[in-house]
């Protein structure tokens, strides 16, 4: 069944507003895994902005100032709540765009309303009923991303668990599916099945092209795929794409061998657009099921 | 008699609301005993799941069963089941099993906020004491 997807608002006010939803324009939300310094910051959302601008896409800034699922206790987390959050803070005054950045605990979730646009729930978490609840209590709009070992069809769970607070401003994201150890597989189906619930769905193709943790203290990618999914992903439905983005992905302090070079990113934009206004030019077909009689 | 001197009121009735999963249905209808759950929407009565339905729906599906057990309750069922009226007596009651069919109506007042659920099997018994 071809479900109906609501919109979602993100930002406006002293940003630009952003609306994701089965009609609207394609969005991304990118920028680099962790937050480095403000000049990084800062240098990346100008970059991306302006690539966002030229194509008709919208731009919601992400970046993260604690990452607290890395694989090793020794790797870098990130510049911490309050330095992370002038940062950001920073980008929403220079630029004008929302930002969005993950939150894994519940402490820091009220300083995190106060500036971010887009509080996303980590993959790994999206079933912590206490997590979700807070995030939805601040009022901002809500991504959660879909945990590696979840169903899509468990995502309900875990978007009732934010509604239940009032706040139904939410975007789910694939971002792939355990396939054994060390390895995600994308199962397109799952974008078709999270809009049953109604809500938005996103694409994450950096995370999706993931190998978790397979390189002992640090996770490996391909990214060579990354440019293939994406626009699977499209063709599949998606209503808005996610990449982590690095100008030295291979320098990155976080997650370096999944983010993708800023160089890449204009051409990837724009067969994504190509093919995302394509889907919506050609409604769905909606194809019955085996009945047993 | 009347219809509204039989029904199953109160917590007997068995419910859910719209939003409840499917498995939460199976599990009212398992606690409640009846073959069938109201879905309702705040008091009002927004459907009907029949153990029929759940028969129906699994033969025309191919979702896994963690998928199928996801599906809210308001895709499920009847949105507008035969209903019957509380003032409604027991030969009434009988006239509309028999017509449509069914084991189980809902009884609603005139603005559709569920009073009750009578089942077949307890209208005969009122019908017919000694049964």
């Amino acid at each position: 069944m071809v479900s109906l997807v609501k919109d979602i608002t993100i930002g406006g006010g002293d940003v630009a507003k952003v609306t994701i939803g089965e009609h609207q324009p394609l969005t991304l939300i990118g920028g680099p895994c962790a937050i480095e310094s403000e000049e990084h910051a800062l240098f990346i959302a100008k970059e991306l902005k302006a690539v966002t601008e030229s194509l008709g896409v919208q731009f919601i800034y992400k970046s993260c100032y604690d990452k607290d699922c890395r694989s090793s206790s020794t790797s870098f987390h990130g510049l911490g709540v309050e330095e992370g959050l002038q940062v950001l803070q920073r980008v929403r005054e220079v630029h004008g765009v929302p930002v969005n950045c993950d939150v894994s605990n519940v402490e820091w979730m009220e300083a995190t309303a106060k500036v971010v646009d887009f509080i996303q729930i980590p993959a790994y978490l999206c079933r912590q009923t206490h997590l979700l609840k807070a995030a939805g209590k601040t009022g901002r709009a809500i991504h959660i991303k879909k945990g590696q070992f979840m169903s899509p069809w468990n995502m309900r769970n875990s978007a009732q668990k934010v509604a239940s607070t009032g706040n139904q401003n939410i975007l789910l994201t694939d971002r792939g599916t355990f396939f054994g150890y060390n390895m995600l597989v994308s199962d397109m189906r799952c974008l078709q099945i999270m809009k049953e619930t109604g809500y938005p769905v996103c694409y994450d193709a950096t995370h999706s092209i993931q190998m978790p943790s397979a390189l002992g203290t640090m996770s490996g990618g391909q990214r060579e795929f990354i440019p293939a999914l994406v626009r699977a992903a499209m063709a599949a439905g998606a209503n808005a794409l996610f990449m982590e983005i690095h100008d030295e992905p291979d320098r990155a302090l976080s997650d370096p061998a999944t983010q993708i070079h800023l160089r890449y990113v204009k051409e990837i934009l724009r067969q994504a657009k190509m093919v995302y206004d394509l889907v919506r030019e050609v409604p769905l077909m909606e194809i019955e099921n085996y009945s047993a009689r | 008699m009347l219809i509204k001197e039989i029904m199953a009121t109160g917590t007997e009735r068995p419910m859910v609301n719209e939003d409840d999963c499917l498995r939460d249905v199976l599990d009212e209808m398992n606690r409640k005993g009846l073959g069938a759950v109201c879905v309702m929407c705040g008091e009002f009565l927004a459907g009907l799941v029949t153990d029929g339905d759940i028969r129906r729906l699994i033969l025309s599906t191919q979702k896994p069963l963690p998928h199928l057990f996801m599906t809210p309750a308001r895709e499920v069922g009847s949105k507008a089941p035969k209903k019957i009226r509380p003032e409604a007596t027991l030969q009434e009651g009988l006239a509309m099993f028999e017509k449509y069919q069914c084991w189980v109506l809902p009884v609603i007042d005139g603005s559709n906020r569920l009073l009750g659920l009578v089942h077949l099997h307890r209208l005969l018994k009122a019908l017919i004491p000694s049964t």
